[in-house]
Order: structure tokens, then sequence, then C-alpha cells
């Protein structure tokens, strides 16, 4: 489902989210990178049909978002996963997807049971399939949350800040089956986390202060850092000049990784940059300012 | 409540006592009830940005509820009223059906509209309370001020079907849908739904 987004704007009071955001997504994994408050959260609510922009348009498929029809026409094919996705702790996940289902108008009741029933499979929760979710976990109340997403089969998939809270394998595990649901799907995933982008998009966008900083593929945000990347080891304090990215202690010393225009030691040594080298380089050579 | 009355009654205490009692469980705790459950629903929900997205419309979901809420009320109300009548208690003209409808849709609706407008449980209960107390405590100005009677909850509880009784259930059920009305056109608009945290 291609997304074609033009100088959206969308105001809270005197706060602006965002500032004339232009953006186009295709089929497959987009990654949405941001700091905190960078309006990730306000676009997707945008997509999603839960908040109208202020001004500027989107373009869903073939549906405006701007008209309820074009709202209402969106939300029957999409599936969206809330970074607080809630969950009503009395029921069982049986009986939560039972009840969304409905709400997205599966009205046959036989197609509806046997749907919810690979969706459990498919998140592997079909052994709790009869628990209360107030006894589940973080990463199972996730799990339940993408299958509520994937009820309908639905042809764009929005899923805010997935990962958060996570445990490293929950992590894993959540990221493995996003990516297996892009298919002929178009998955918008908003995340603080670089990792979770390079391990699963091709495309992806930046935004900071509610502006689009960077747009096009990984390998391109990756290549942000070519020539500011450096290496250094050294047993004293980390480098004052750049960015510390990482720092590993070793047996000869700490392993510093620095983003700088100039090298940041003598010794420096220049590398081949990662994604998140890519982002904290983009952002150091922007000015963004953090907003609603 | 009938319980109490029936009580009362067999304690020699008089027919007309228990059926002041009776008439007041009907016109004063079900619409402080309705109320609280009205607003919990309004307020009340884990899962309101995912609803925000899903085609059928949030409010729509709320309606619903109200709905299978007054549902009850209804049943529950026709029951107590149907079981005092047939014990032989007089609940109001009518069967009593506009003893309780119009107090607890007023009540309901005003509960239901602080609640959307201040999405918060505490403030909303607070207030329905302190309009419920406000009520009984002032009865006597309530009835003395033509101007505050059509918002007077308790008017059969304190003077029966006696003149002014139509004119005050008319103001109570319009006011009402007022309510309902005006929060419905808050529960339009997603921005206010969301919590500051939320947008």
């Amino acid at each position: 489902m291609h997304i074609e987004i033009t100088d959206l704007r969308r105001r809270f009071g005197r706060v602006t989210a965002l500032d004339g955001v232009d953006l186009t997504v295709s089929n497959g994994m987009f990654g949405l990178l941001g700091t905190n408050g960078a309006g990730k959260t306000t676009l997707m609510r945008i997509l999603a049909g839960v908040l109208p922009a202020t001004s500027g348009r989107a373009v869903v498929g073939d549906h405006d978002l701007s008209t309820r029809a074009g709202r209402v026409a969106v939300q029957r094919r999409l599936g969206y996963l809330p970074q607080d996705v809630g969950l009503y702790p009395d029921l069982t996940p049986t009986e939560f997807l039972d009840y969304i289902g409905l709400l997205k108008g599966l009205d046959d009741r036989a197609a509806r049971c046997r749907q919810i029933g690979e969706l459990l499979e498919l998140v592997g929760l079909s052994a709790e399939a009869g628990r209360k979710l107030k006894g589940f976990s973080g990463g199972m109340r996730r799990r339940v949350g993408i299958a509520q997403a994937l009820l309908g089969d639905p042809t764009l998939l929005i899923v805010d800040e997935p990962t958060v809270g996570l445990d490293p394998e929950e992590r894993i595990r959540f990221r493995t089956l996003l990516s297996s649901l892009a298919g002929n799907r178009t998955v918008l995933l908003s995340t603080h986390i670089v990792e979770d982008v390079a391990q699963t998009c091709r495309q992806t966008a930046v935004l900071a202060g509610g502006r689009v900083l960077f747009t096009g593929a990984v390998t391109d945000l990756t290549a942000r850092a070519d020539g500011v990347t450096w290496e250094i080891i050294t047993p004293g304090p980390p480098p004052t000049e750049g960015v510390v990215v990482s720092a590993i202690a070793r047996a000869d010393g700490t392993h510093y990784r620095v983003v700088s225009p100039r090298p940041p030691a003598p010794d420096a040594v220049l590398v081949s940059p990662s994604l998140e080298e890519g982002y904290v380089a983009l952002m150091r050579s922007a000015t963004p300012t953090p907003v609603g | 409540m009938a319980i109490v009355a029936i009580a009362i009654q067999v304690t020699g205490a008089g027919h007309r006592r228990a059926e002041l009692i009776l008439v007041a469980g009907l016109e004063g705790v079900v619409p402080l009830a309705v109320a609280m459950a009205a607003l919990t629903i309004v307020v009340r929900e884990n899962c309101r940005e995912l609803h925000l997205s899903l085609p059928t419309p949030h409010l729509v979901t709320i309606g619903r509820r109200l709905g299978v809420l007054g549902a009850i009320t209804v049943a529950a109300c026709v029951v107590y009223a149907a079981v005092a009548v047939v014990a032989g208690f007089r609940v109001g003209p009518g069967g009593g059906v506009l003893v309780w409808i119009a107090p607890t849709l007023w009540l309901a609706g005003f509960a239901a509209l602080v609640a959307a407008i201040s999405r918060s449980t505490v403030l909303a209960s607070s207030a329905v309370a302190l309009v419920w107390l406000g009520e009984l405590f002032w009865a006597q100005t309530f009835v003395d001020n033509a101007g505050l009677r059509p918002l007077f909850l308790f008017f059969t509880t304190r003077l029966g079907d006696s003149p002014g009784w139509a004119g005050n259930r008319v103001g109570l059920l319009a006011g009402g849908l007022v309510f309902l009305v005006a929060t419905a056109a808050v529960l339009l608009r997603p921005e206010r739904l969301l919590t500051e945290e939320d947008a």
C-alpha cells in the first residue's frame, strides 16, 4: 500500500508536533527513526486515522485521510499496534481478539474464530489462548497486540515503538515476526532503537523536531558516517572530540567508536560505519528542536 | 431498598413510610448508581487509541456500552417497580417509569459529559456526588425556586405527583438528552480522548 505524505502539519495548542512532513512509503518494511518527541507517534496516529492533521495531505492507497470516508477506508485495511496497546486484563487472548475482530467488521463468526486460532499460532500464544491477559508478560502482551493488528489480513501495518521494554530475546523474536509479516504488506515501524531498523528495514526516514531530516535507503543513512567514523584504542579517558557511539573495554584498552569530522586523536583510525553511526552523523549535522 | 421497605412495614412503621423508601430507591439511588457506571464507561478505556484506529467509531462503541447499561437499568427498575406494585405499594404515576427514568437520564447524562470533558474518574464522580448531595441537602430551595424546579432530582420523593411534577420530569428528560448530545460532540474529537501524555 503506497503512502504519500505532503506538507503534513499538526499542532497541539502552541506546540508544533509535525512541521511540514513530506514522505513517500512503498511496500515492505519502512523504519521511522527519531528521538523521543520527534513527532513519530503523531505521524503514526494521523496515518492510522486516530488524529486529524492540522494541514497538509496524507494519501494511503487511493484514500485521502483528510476525509472521513478516506479514513474509514484506510482503517478497513489497517492493522495498528499503538505504543501502549492496553488490552483488557480480564479477557483471554481469544476473547480479546474476538471483540476486536467484531469491531473490525469481521462478522462471520466461523471465519473470525478460524483466523483467531491461526494468529495465536503465528504469534506463539496458542497454548495461552485460555489464560487471562492480566498474567501475561510485556512480550506476550505485544504479541497479542500484533495478533489483533493482523486481524482481517490488513495491507497496511503500523507499529509504534513495538520493542520498547522487551528483553533482548523477545525483541529479536518480535523483529523477526514483523519482518516475516512484511511480504506484500506495507509495514511502518516507528522506533527510536536504531538496531531495530538496521535489522529489519530497507527504507527509512529520520524525524527530528517534527521535520524529516532524511528519507531513503538504510545503506544511504549508514553512508552518512563514511569518512567520519573513527576507532581509537586507549586505556585512558574517552576522547572529547566528536560523539562516542560505543566503548568496549578489552585487554588492550577501551575501543571507542567516535563520529567526528576530524580525527578525535592522533592514532584514530577510520572505520566502516554502522547504521547507528550514520544516524548519529545525521543528527549532528542537523540542529533539531525537540517538540511534542 | 425493597427489603428495607418491607422490613419497615413488617415492624409496623407504616405503609406510607415504606412506600416513600421504595420511591426514594427508584428516584434517588438508581440515578446515582447509573451515573457512576456511565462515567466509568466514558472515562475508563484501556484500549482507547486502538479503538480510535478501528473502522467502528469509538462513539458507537461507547454508545453500545451505555445502551447495555440502560437496558440493565430498565430491566432492574421495571422488576423493582412491578414487585412493589404487586406488594401493594404505589411507586408513582403510570407504574413509576418517569420516577426513575427522568432523574437517571439527567444525572447519567451529566456524569457522562463531565467525564468526557475532564477524562477523570475522580473529578467526574466528585461532581456527580456533589450535585446529588447538593440537591438532597438543599431540596427545599429547589422546591421553592421555579427556575431550579426542572432540575430537581427528588421531586416525587418530596412532593409526590403534585402540580409541577410533569414539568419537572420533562425538564429532567430534556436536560439529560442535551447532556448526552454534548457528550457525543466531545467524544467525536479524538484529541479530547487521549491523555496529555498520549497527545
